[in-house]
């Protein structure tokens, strides 16, 4: 290639980027503004069932809150419409019910590992409490991420939470929260979960819940599932929603299984929570985040817990046991995932190799003399 | 954490190491040396951010250790041309680094291809597209992305939002080092898909000395870096 026509392809390239400026904007957490919206997923049938503030694509996948897994079959981005098809019930993991009462049975359980948070998306705010749906430098986010940060250190856990922001809230906001997750895993280790803490964006209603008699807001769990420790991650957040369903019905909302990395690839004990949406009030986020340690206390730890209805009144004592007790085929799956994608890079280097020989001298590193005297 | 899980994290590190090394080793390093810088990598990633001021922070694994590694690679360049290309390069990159992360969707599944290995892709095609060697094209990959933060942390300063600049904070998985990494493996695929459409390598007319590819004649000229084969 000329140096001209490398100029002028470079030209042409940075244009391309430039050029998405005048692109309708994709703001995902951000999307509250009119003009952009949010995607709501209906049912073959046409029945709405839920809404999702971030890009919705082909293959994802949505476990409702009963428990329903459905696989995203077609999108319409003009229409901000996703259709799903039920793809059969989802088995979380079971929960022992005790017949005494937690006083009885309560016992010292052993709390080894850190638990880290830190807020990628940190100018995320509560607009009714915090007057702005984004604040830049530290949101309201910050607040909510403090309440479940107490609740868990209440409860005997070593619980961190890194308020570095991460401001711009664009592209680059993921990359510069691997460096404060990573910076969290380096110090504090081992690690017992590290948790990415967000709001939603999509209309208020839609989060708003009781648990345990008190308004609060609904919590989604995101995956993701573009990285090696999806599988592991999938089964962290089952076994928080078969806890939360059991001892705190209403509170999980859905678990959302989307494209991204999210940085989930840095633990197989990673995951998102997005604690209500931008119209909802900060103290309804923060209540719900108290609850929220609860669960994922006796999901990760095991431990008795006393159950209550949505109403408040006592509905059982339960006995998670501690995740690491329970079959985790994630490691396994992770792994093959691993093993198959170096098979797949060796292929394209065996492929763009010349042959067997010249292949065997990249791969060692050594070029044979009769390689030399090929090339010269 | 369960033996499953455990064995998952140490394959992830074994892969990235040993992909690294093979990708280090591309650049007129020695097999040992390719391993050191790795493990000059993996190790550096492990010790804490030294801070450099308030706000201001950089990692061995994930800058320190490529930032040595550029040098020495800037160093070594065959001619003044192909420094003068990997400047160039490095000073694009990051300008291409800076407005992708300012203008492309926010959210990570929205986009083919991960945030943290678009970089590499673009300071690779960059690279590529300018210093048209392996070299440049890490050279620009590293700097392309430790630039544009450096850019993003100085307008962030400017608007007066108080964030912290870490420097390849994330290690040997800092998009410092994938950047590196992949725009070298984007060289070197895009080097052998040329050389394949075209038939042979196009330096027939070259001889091979002091480890690049030179003119035959005393003619160092600008394609000393070589077309992605060097």
């Amino acid at each position: 290639m000329s140096r001209k026509a490398s100029w002028v392809a470079a030209f042409c390239f940075l244009i391309a980027i430039a050029l998405n400026w005048h692109a309708p904007n994709v703001h995902a957490d951000d999307w509250f503004e009119e003009e952009l919206g949010y995607y709501t997923l209906v049912d073959e049938a046409g029945k709405e069932l839920t809404m999702m503030a971030r890009e919705v694509l082909v293959k994802d996948k949505y476990i409702s809150s009963d428990n329903k897994c459905y696989s995203v079959i077609s999108v319409d981005k003009e229409k901000k419409k996703a259709v799903v098809k039920y793809m059969g019930d989802v088995k979380l993991p079971e929960v022992e019910e005790l017949a005494g009462s937690v006083d009885a049975l309560a016992q010292q359980v052993d709390k080894r590992g850190n638990i880290l948070l830190y807020c990628t998306h940190s100018d995320e705010s509560y607009a009714p409490s915090d007057g702005t749906h984004s604040r830049p430098g530290g949101g309201g986010i910050f607040d909510v991420a403090e309440a479940f940060r107490d609740a868990l250190r209440e409860r005997g856990i070593n619980a961190v939470l890194d308020k570095t922001p991460h401001d711009p809230h664009d592209a680059g906001a993921y990359r510069r929260s691997r460096q404060t997750a990573i910076n969290l895993i380096r110090q504090y280790s081992p690690v017992a979960a590290i948790f990415d803490i967000h709001r939603d964006a999509v209309p208020g209603y839609v989060y708003v819940t009781r648990v345990a008699g008190q308004p609060m807001t609904k919590v989604r769990i995101v995956v993701g599932s573009r990285n090696q420790n999806r599988k592991a991650n999938e089964e962290l957040a089952y076994k928080i929603k078969a806890v939360a369903d059991k001892v705190y019905p209403g509170l999980i909302k859905d678990i959302y299984i989307g494209a991204g990395a999210y940085n989930q690839e840095l633990s197989p004990r990673s995951l998102i929570f997005e604690f209500g949406t931008h119209e909802n009030s900060k103290e309804s986020a923060q209540r719900s985040a108290r609850y929220m340690a609860d669960v994922v206390n006796k999901a990760m730890f095991g431990g008795t817990i006393q159950g209550k209805t949505q109403e408040g009144e006592n509905k059982g004592t339960y006995r998670p046991r501690p995740i690491d007790e329970e079959t985790q085929r994630g490691g396994g799956r992770g792994i093959l995932w691993l093993v198959l994608l170096l098979a797949f890079g060796i292929g394209i280097f065996i492929a763009l190799s010349g042959g067997p020989r010249e292949m065997f001298s990249k791969i060692t590193g050594n070029s044979s003399d009769k390689d030399r005297q090929d090339r010269e | 954490m369960p033996l499953g899980l455990t064995l998952l994290i140490v394959a992830t590190i074994l892969v990235l190491f040993g992909v690294g090394q093979r990708i280090v080793d591309r650049m007129r390093l020695s097999d040992k040396t390719a391993v050191l810088f790795m493990l000059a990598i993996f190790v550096g990633s492990l010790i804490p951010d030294i801070p450099l001021g308030r706000n201001f922070y950089i990692n061995i694994g994930g800058a320190v250790v490529p930032l040595i590694l550029v040098i020495y690679l800037f160093a070594k360049a065959g001619t003044g041309m192909e420094r003068a290309r990997a400047a160039v390069a490095a000073v694009l990159s990051a300008l291409g680094v800076y407005l992708a992360g300012r203008y492309m969707p926010s959210e990570p599944e929205t986009i083919m291809i991960d945030p943290n290995y678009v970089y590499g892709v673009i300071a690779g095609v960059i690279g590529y597209l300018f210093g048209r060697s392996r070299r440049a094209s890490f050279i620009a990959g590293v700097l392309g992305v430790l630039l544009a933060d450096l850019g993003q942390w100085v307008e962030n300063m400017l608007r007066g939002i108080p964030t912290r600049l870490r420097l390849g904070g994330a290690g040997a998985v800092d998009a410092v080092v994938i950047a590196g990494l992949l725009a070298v493996l984007l060289a070197e695929v895009v080097g052998e898909f040329r050389e394949r459409i075209q038939g042979g390598t196009a330096k027939k007319a070259m001889v091979y000395q002091d480890g690049s590819f030179m003119k035959k004649g005393g003619d160092d000229g600008g394609n000393a870096g070589g077309d992605g084969n060097e």
